[in-house]
This record gives structure tokens, C-alpha cells and sequence, in this order.
């Protein structure tokens, strides 16, 4: 027989778990990793790593579902690198991605970010991508970024593909759902 | 099978002013750390954080930062002795600041670098902005320190809260 106090207080701590990691990899030397068969039962996405790359300046890049087409993927960006402050816009037709940390990774020390997908599972909308992301070297190099990104699909997200367009990298990337 | 995560560490709110904020003996068992730091100060200052009680030259850090109309981007070090949570803003005696500091793969065998995001409006002045930090040590992070650069106090009700991810 139930006890009430234990179930609502059960039913409570599952009230409160709201943030679920998915999958996590530790990709070493490569220069693409994909998440596969994301569940369908979250309401967004966030994507968080911390990778050492190969190729300074290397730009970060997403596809979802296994689509490259250019035609499908738009972005924005706003990044500071110490002394001087940019930000500019790509619309369909330029990357078959979602451009992310452009020019800004480096070598020795990590890159790292956060990217949150809204509503990815979500058929009657398109898909809108935000991240932030950085990296610094101890010298007069740093470069962070805010970055948003549209995949012009209403098909819920399956998959997830992050890639480097330079060099490999080597470290710890994880996806987590969130409720 | 999914795992539950996003668990707050502990939380420290300050019932007299206070020099700094440490959380030590931090577990190993998370993949990132998330600080989450809000309130005054005794004047007007930069705040800023150190791990392991390294006191050392072992840090530096990139800010993107808006203040009114303009925009910026300044680095901290290279070189610095800790790892500044703001540039362009700083706290008030005041008015609450919102800090938040992303610790990635704080345990690992990496260099350790963090994101941050700092809320210093004062309805008029004040900034908004992003940063990245870095800590060049491959030892895992156990404890953070949390402190006014300059020697300034934290003030009473002063809130930080670590998760862990």
C-alpha cells in the first residue's frame, strides 16, 4: 500500500528533474561526431563540450538529420576577440551548416560551448539554434562568440552532426534533453 | 536510459559581509560545473575567481561586452592572477549582480576554460556581457573561490550556488 508521504515526495524530486543527458562521447583526433537516434521526448536540446583542437582559427559547424543542403541553413553571429568586435549574418544558400565559432578555435587549450536547439522535436516549426562559445590561449588570442542559427526544416531532429572545418579535435562532448 | 543530472552542489548566502565565497571539496563525479552568483558589494569592483587557492599568474580571459550604446572586446592577462567575471561592468552597493560561470570537464586532464555571462545593469550605467576564462592547469578543480578584485567585501544576502552537470 502506498504511503502518501513518500509518494509525494517521490513524485516531487521527479517534478524537479528537468535536464537529462542523453549521450555523452569522448571523440579523440577526429574532426566530426554525430548523435544518432535522439529521443523525441524532450521539449530543447543543449549540446555542451570542451574539445582541443588541431587547426587554430578552425570554425565550428552543425548539420541536423544528415542534411547539407546550403539552402537549409542560416546564420548570425557576434564575437569580440580581444581588440576588435564583429557581427554579421549568412543567409540560405551560403553553408550547408549552421556556422558556429567562426575563425575562433585554437590549439593546447580547450574550446568550449553551450548550444541549446528549441522545440527540436517540434513538426510545424523550423528549428532555431543559440551558442555561446570560446576559447583563450594565454596570449593576446581569445575569441567568444554568441551565435544563433536556423535549420529551415519542420522535421523533428533526429540526428546531430558537430564538426571542425580544420583539423581534428580530442575531448568530451555531451547532449542533454531538457524538460 | 537517460540520467538525471543539473544538482545543485551547495549553496552559501553571505549573513555578514564577507572577503570571499569558497566552495571546497567539490566531487569529481560531474562532467561540468555551473556557479551562479548574485548580489552587492561594499564599493564598486570587479569580481573574480581563482581554483585550488592558485594565486599564480595561471590565468587569462576574452570579454565581448555591451555598455549603453557601444561595444567592446577586451582581453584580461595574459597572465593574470585570477579569472575576472567582469570588464566593462562592476558590481554596486546597490543593485544585485547576476553572474553565471560554466566550468567544462572541470575534473579532466585538460587546461581548464569556462564561459561566462555578467548582468551588471544599474539603471543608467552598467554592461552586459561574455567571456571566456582559462586556468592553465591540468588538475581537477576542488574548490572556487569567489572574491571582489581589490579587497572589496561581498555584502550581506550575497547568493552563489554550484551545480553540478
Amino acid at each position: 500500500m502506498p504511503i502518501a508521504g513518500v509518494i509525494a515526495s517521490s513524485n516531487q524530486q521527479a517534478r524537479a528533474a528537468s535536464f537529462y543527458q542523453i549521450q555523452q562521447l569522448s571523440p579523440s583526433a577526429v574532426s566530426t561526431v554525430t548523435f544518432s537516434s535522439i529521443p523525441s521526448t524532450y521539449k530543447s536540446l543543449q549540446v555542451r563540450f570542451n574539445l582541443v583542437c588541431t587547426s587554430a582559427g578552425a570554425n565550428f559547424q552543425t548539420q541536423f538529420n544528415g542534411d547539407s543542403s546550403s539552402a537549409n541553413y542560416v546564420s548570425h553571429r557576434l564575437y569580440g576577440d580581444g581588440g576588435s568586435t564583429v557581427a554579421g549574418g549568412f543567409a540560405s544558400g551560403v553553408f550547408g551548416y549552421v556556422l558556429q565559432f567562426a575563425n575562433g578555435a585554437v590549439i593546447t587549450y580547450p574550446t568550449v560551448g553551450i548550444m541549446d536547439v528549441i522545440d527540436y522535436a517540434n513538426t510545424n516549426k523550423n528549428k532555431t539554434v543559440k551558442s555561446l562559445m570560446g576559447a583563450n590561449q594565454n596570449t593576446s588570442t581569445g575569441n567568444v562568440q554568441l551565435n544563433s542559427g536556423l535549420w529551415l526544416s519542420t522535421a523533428a531532429i533526429n540526428s546531430l552532426t558537430f564538426a571542425v572545418s580544420a583539423g581534428t579535435f580530442t575531448g568530451t562532448i555531451s547532449l542533454y534533453g531538457v524538460n | 536510459m537517460a540520467t538525471a543530472t543539473y544538482t545543485p552542489i551547495a549553496t552559501q548566502t553571505l549573513g555578514s559581509a564577507a572577503a570571499s565565497i569558497t566552495f571546497s571539496s567539490i566531487p569529481g563525479t560531474y562532467t561540468d560545473l555551473r556557479l551562479v552568483l548574485t548580489g552587492t558589494t561594499a564599493s564598486a569592483a570587479d569580481l573574480a575567481i581563482q581554483y585550488n587557492a592558485d594565486t599564480g599568474t595561471n590565468y587569462s580571459g576574452t570579454f565581448l561586452s555591451g555598455i549603453g550604446s557601444s561595444v567592446n572586446s577586451t582581453n584580461n592577462g595574459p597572465s593574470a592572477s585570477n579569472i575576472l567575471l567582469q570588464s566593462q561592468g562592476v558590481s554596486s552597493t546597490t543593485v544585485p549582480i547576476l553572474d553565471t560561470v560554466d566550468i567544462f570537464s572541470y575534473a579532466g586532464s585538460t587546461n581548464k576554460t569556462c564561459l561566462i555571462t555578467a548582468s551588471t545593469d544599474t539603471n543608467g550605467a552598467g554592461a552586459v556581457e561574455l567571456a571566456i576564462g582559462l586556468w592553465r592547469s591540468t588538475a581537477a578543480i576542488t574548490s572556487i573561490k569567489i572574491f571582489g578584485n581589490g579587497g572589496v567585501n561581498l555584502s550581506t544576502g550575497t547568493i552563489a550556488t554550484l551545480w553540478g552537470i
